[in-house]
């Protein structure tokens, strides 16, 4: 029986090297670059999160997250195929934050490494944390995968309003007589006598 | 503080408020839902009666499950209920106090005997726990409250003078067009998939000891990137520097309670973790991917893993608005998108044909039932000691090795998808994907001797595709230090060479620096065998081309 140590020991190594680039640059760049640059290039190989099974699609926008109040927002959803096929996009929002329509689909047959471009406008005029959900398909000979992706959007003073919210709605969980932290949800009983 | 009276607890919950009549404690111990006394109250417990005069309290805990319809999405109007089993369920006292508890058995039942007249309520842990020699603890909590872990709680109720009956029941919170209650079942359905999961591992290990671990779970969990404690995951994934699962749970977004095999994919990662060798190198992959061999093994027994634990080899992942649409693949299927040592498909479809009882009527899936030695592999200290990097090559040639009469199966199921085993290193290798640079898998270096060209090369994409990282192996005899260089040979003009050197899995140190096109260290090595793994930074790094191209270097040791 072993545990995975890699990520433990490249965690090591980062910090070990990291530090060991700051003190000892000088001295030692000629034989050994452990200069953060260096370090941080290694971040591929200290993956510690495994994607599940999806389409093959990835997704980045320009967006900073950040949001005005009453302002529309206007953003470049990119999306990415990695393989050949028929890809389909649909945005949409469960609030109301999308200009015009509350729903966009796009289809487009793409080749691999193609990536398409999905403007979208956002408003809010409330404070809060929202979401635009971008659901995503590519068919190949015949055979669909999908994968979601969202997209945080934080609209005006974001974080207050969600305080005023929890403050609002009270502590959501609990302290038990042992001392865990518990998420209390009721359930449906019956009761019955002998 | 917990006290005890010698005197009977007849209509404790009158007495007990009469004891403390102020006016917080009044309304603590007026008829409270749901855990409300969850504070320090100086409540008192009685000593139970004898067990002559006691009543039976029993009961069975259920949770709503949701199956998947032809569009393989979750299907809200076919709703079942299922037991809850191996959950801990415990009884509270008036005050909140937990006094005793029990596990549920295989049909969600628990039995207890109380005293009569007393008021209890019932509270089911989201927590699989076991504490026999063979053991485990799996808890689903909330990320988003302090990692708080989830209950279902029953009211507080008088026990009767005669036997009585409690079914409880986690229900699923769905309004119709959208969730508008408490989701309850959602906790339960995640431990239901472990349970599944547990009880495999353990038909052919029943005196394994799982470490503990948490399922993340919140309806906030969404696939946007960002803080896990705001829920944003960005997807569904074992955390290895945790040893936790975490699992979408947003509504339209993308939710996994009831997609049991994504569950048990997630479940293989923790197992792979904690039992075994994992040098999967991640990142995003689907069917049809040529991939790193090390993920393409992972992954794939991922999902071959789900398939088996579930009994079932079908793979749903449901998401969407209303969680309507899906996705699914066959683990029985034989005939892939990429076919190969470095295809997820490939390693599924030979791992589930070890162990399912379906031939398939292909005339080469004639074992079944492996698992067991499949496990004996995996554990064993010759695949985890391995020089040779864990993927799919390793695995099936330990199979062999270990388990003889196994070996014309693997070979036929190997050769089923264009490749062979013969060793560790993929010896003999020749499906090369359609590109010729990368066999053989393992070219192999010697302390002073001639350079050895590898390639980084991005055909089949970046960062954990085919290709894109190359393996050397390197003898050493004699400890010393040892200068390793990696210059370009040919290829795009400004390249940043870098390689990981490994020993049995284990990460020993790195060659990398900012000069273009050249990169050397000084290793200290001692007598051993050792993997250099060979890239191109830009090609694991970056998505785009340029400046993702391919390109070859010279590897010395000197």
């Amino acid at each position: 029986m072993r545990k995975n140590r890699i990520v433990t020991l490249l965690s090591f190594a980062a910090l070990t090297f990291g530090v060991a680039g700051i003190v000892f640059l000088d001295s030692e760049s000629a034989v050994r670059d452990f200069s953060v640059k260096a370090i941080e290039k290694e971040v591929p190989h200290t993956m510690t999160r495994i994607a599940k099974p999806g389409a093959p699609i990835r997704f980045a926008s320009n967006y900073d997250g950040i949001m005005a109040l009453d302002v529309v927002e206007s953003v470049d959803l990119r999306l990415t195929a990695q393989a050949d096929g028929e890809l389909r996009v649909v945005v949409s929002a469960r609030d109301d934050i999308l200009v015009g329509d509350n729903a966009l689909e796009r289809v487009e047959q793409v080749v691999a490494g193609q990536t398409i471009i999905v403007p979208v406008s956002m408003q809010a005029s409330t404070a809060g944390k929202y979401y635009l959900n971008i659901h995503t398909s590519i068919t190949l000979d015949n055979r669909t995968q999908h994968r979601a992706f969202a997209l945080a959007v934080h609209a005006g003073a974001w974080k207050k309003a969600m305080n005023e919210r929890a403050i609002e709605q009270g502590r959501q969980s609990k302290t038990s007589h042992d001392g865990r932290e518990i998420m209390v949800m009721q359930a449906a009983e019956t009761v019955t006598w002998k | 503080m917990f006290l005890k009276t010698v005197d009977r607890p007849y209509n404790a919950k009158f007495r007990l408020c009469s004891l403390f009549i102020v006016s917080f404690y009044l309304a603590s111990c007026g008829g409270e839902e749901g855990g409300g006394l969850e504070f320090n109250d100086p409540c008192v417990s009685p000593d139970p009666f004898p067990s002559s005069e006691r009543v039976v309290l029993s009961g069975a805990v259920s949770f709503d499950s949701v199956p998947h319809n032809s569009s393989l999405g979750l299907d809200y109007g076919n709703v079942s209920q299922k037991p809850a089993r191996g959950v801990e369920v415990e009884l509270l006292d008036e005050c909140g106090v937990a006094f005793d508890k029990s596990i549920t058995d295989a049909s969600g039942g628990y039995t207890f005997s109380v005293s009569p007249d007393f008021d209890i309520a019932v509270r089911v842990n989201a927590r699989l726990v076991s504490t026999a020699a063979s053991s485990w603890d799996f808890r689903v909590t909330d990320n988003t409250n302090g990692n708080a872990q989830y209950v279902l709680q029953g009211a507080t109720i008088n026990s009767g003078t005669t036997d009585s009956v409690r079914e409880l029941n986690a229900a699923l919170g769905w309004g119709g067009q959208s969730y508008t209650g408490t989701r309850a079942a959602a906790p339960f359905a995640i431990l239901d998939t472990v349970y599944e999961a547990i009880q495999f591992v353990r038909l052919v290990d029943s005196d394994i000891v799982f470490p503990p671990a948490e399922l993340r779970w919140s309806i906030s969990n969404s696939t946007a990137e960002g803080a896990l404690s705001e829920g944003d995951l960005g997807g569904s994934f074992f955390l290895s520097s945790e040893g936790n699962i975490y699992l979408l749970g947003q509504e339209d977004d993308d939710t996994e309670e009831f997609d049991g095999h994504v569950i048990a994919h997630e479940f293989w990662h923790y197992f792979e973790s904690s039992f075994s060798r994992v040098d999967s190198i991640g990142g995003g992959h689907r069917e049809g991917d040529l991939l790193d061999f090390r993920l393409a093994f992972s992954e794939g027994f991922g999902n071959a893993f789900s398939g088996m634990s579930l009994d079932d080899p079908i793979y749903i992942d449901s998401m969407g608005t209303r969680q309507s649409v899906g996705f699914e693949f066959d683990l029985e299927e034989n005939v892939q998108l990429a076919t190969g040592w470095f295809s997820e498909s490939s390693v599924q479809s030979i791992l589930y044909d070890l162990y399912d009882s379906d031939s398939g009527g292909d005339g080469v899936d004639a074992t079944e039932d492996v698992f067991g030695e499949m496990y004996a592999v995996l554990t064993s200290s010759a695949f985890n000691d391995s020089s040779a990097m864990v993927g799919i090559h390793l695995f099936l040639s330990e199979l062999k090795d270990q388990f003889p009469g196994l070996a014309a199966q693997v070979d036929a199921l190997a050769n089923q998808q264009n490749f062979t085993v013969n060793d560790g290193f993929a010896t003999g290798e020749l499906n090369s994907g359609g590109s010729m640079l990368v066999l053989p898998l393992y070219k192999s270096v010697s302390i002073g001797g001639p350079s050895v060209e590898v390639c980084s090369i991005v055909d089949f994409g970046t960062i954990n595709k085919l290709g894109v990282r190359s393996f050397v192996t390197l003898n050493v005899s004699v400890a010393g230090d040892y200068a390793i260089s990696i210059n370009r040979n040919s290829g795009k003009a400004r390249s940043e060479p870098g390689a990981l050197i490994w020993s049995q899995g284990e990460l020993i140190d790195f060659v990398g620096n900012a000069v273009d096109n050249s990169s050397m260290a000084v290793v200290a090595l001692v007598p051993g065998e050792y993997v250099l793994e060979v890239f191109d930074i830009e090609n694991v790094f970056s998505d785009d081309a340029p400046p993702a191209e391919n390109v070859c270097f010279a590897v010395a040791v000197n």
